[in-house]
């Protein structure tokens, strides 16, 4: 008998094993519901991060004019000085 | 032949199962994640029987039949019902397994056909199908992998070349070379351990 037939010949009986029963129908909605959840946590983060985000860019653009005007010694100069009342 | 062998299971494919499944496939996508136990329920026997040509250690088989059915599960709205459901799951279990063995041939280790007892047994004239398959896992694990998912299917599965083809995505022409290859390379592998001479008894 030829190599390659031998090992048909093992293939064609290796189909007829019998093969473990096992029931994961359980493990597997227990893993759906864990990854249901984690992703609402995770949209909830999401929106809580983007929001945050938002609000942290239109500070910065509020802000970046005020920084330029502190460190620049020209505007400084040129800005009027602050009368201050002494009594 | 094993072209045929598909046909003729796409086409004895129960009509009234196909129905049901196209129901509880629509009760999940509405939310009724409920109706996705009944499809664990209906296929894991089978998704069992693939993922078990992947891994012989029941506990890492158990593991990748529940890896399949949650992907499946995640993925569910890409399911277009071109073909049976069945197909559907035997593609990501498939492709499940695949990833599996390439984490695991980082660590590759060879079992040796020196391990096992090639002594006939009770005067039978064929082998058990336990040991049989045993023998054939241990020649296949010495291919690349990508040889060992073709032979695999094709010997395991009887899978045709457009059937593997369309479970992993490649051409049909890739999947007929990468098998005629690795049939000479498993010849080579089978020859060097002197397979024919320790199982000459089979007929």
């Amino acid at each position: 008998m030829d190599t390659l037939k031998i090992i048909e010949k093992l293939a064609k009986t290796a189909q007829k094993e019998e093969i473990p029963q096992m029931d994961v129908s359980r493990a597997v909605m227990a893993r759906i519901d864990t990854a249901q959840q984690d992703s609402a946590v995770i949209l909830s983060f999401e929106w809580f991060a983007g929001i945050s985000a938002a609000a942290a860019s239109i500070v910065i653009l509020i802000s970046i004019p005020a920084w330029r005007y502190l460190f620049d010694p020209l505007a400084q100069i040129l800005a009027p000085l602050q009368e201050v009342m002494l009594w | 032949m094993a072209g045929s062998v598909y046909k003729y299971r796409t086409a004895t494919y129960n009509s009234s199962v196909e129905n049901t499944d196209r129901d509880d496939i629509q009760a999940v996508l509405n939310g009724d994640t409920a109706a996705f136990e009944r499809l664990v329920l209906r296929y894991q026997r089978q998704i069992t029987r693939l993922m078990w040509r992947f891994s012989r250690d029941s506990f890492v088989c158990q593991r990748l039949v529940q890896d399949t059915f949650v992907e499946a599960f995640i993925s569910l709205k890409t399911y277009k019902a071109k073909a049976p459901f069945l197909h559907w799951l035997k593609k990501i279990g498939t492709r499940t397994g695949y990833r599996y063995w390439k984490e695991r041939d980082k660590q590759k280790q060879f079992l040796s056909l020196e391990d096992f007892d090639f002594a006939q047994k009770d005067k039978d004239r064929d082998i058990a199908p336990e040991k049989a398959a045993n023998i054939l896992h241990t020649l296949l694990d010495r291919l690349p992998i990508t040889d060992k998912l073709v032979l695999t299917l094709m010997y395991f599965e009887d899978c045709s070349v457009k059937e593997i083809a369309q479970r992993m995505g490649w051409t049909a022409a890739a999947v007929k070379m990468r098998a005629l290859r690795a049939r000479k390379k498993i010849k080579k592998i089978a020859e060097k351990e002197n397979l024919l001479e320790k199982l000459e008894w089979i007929r």
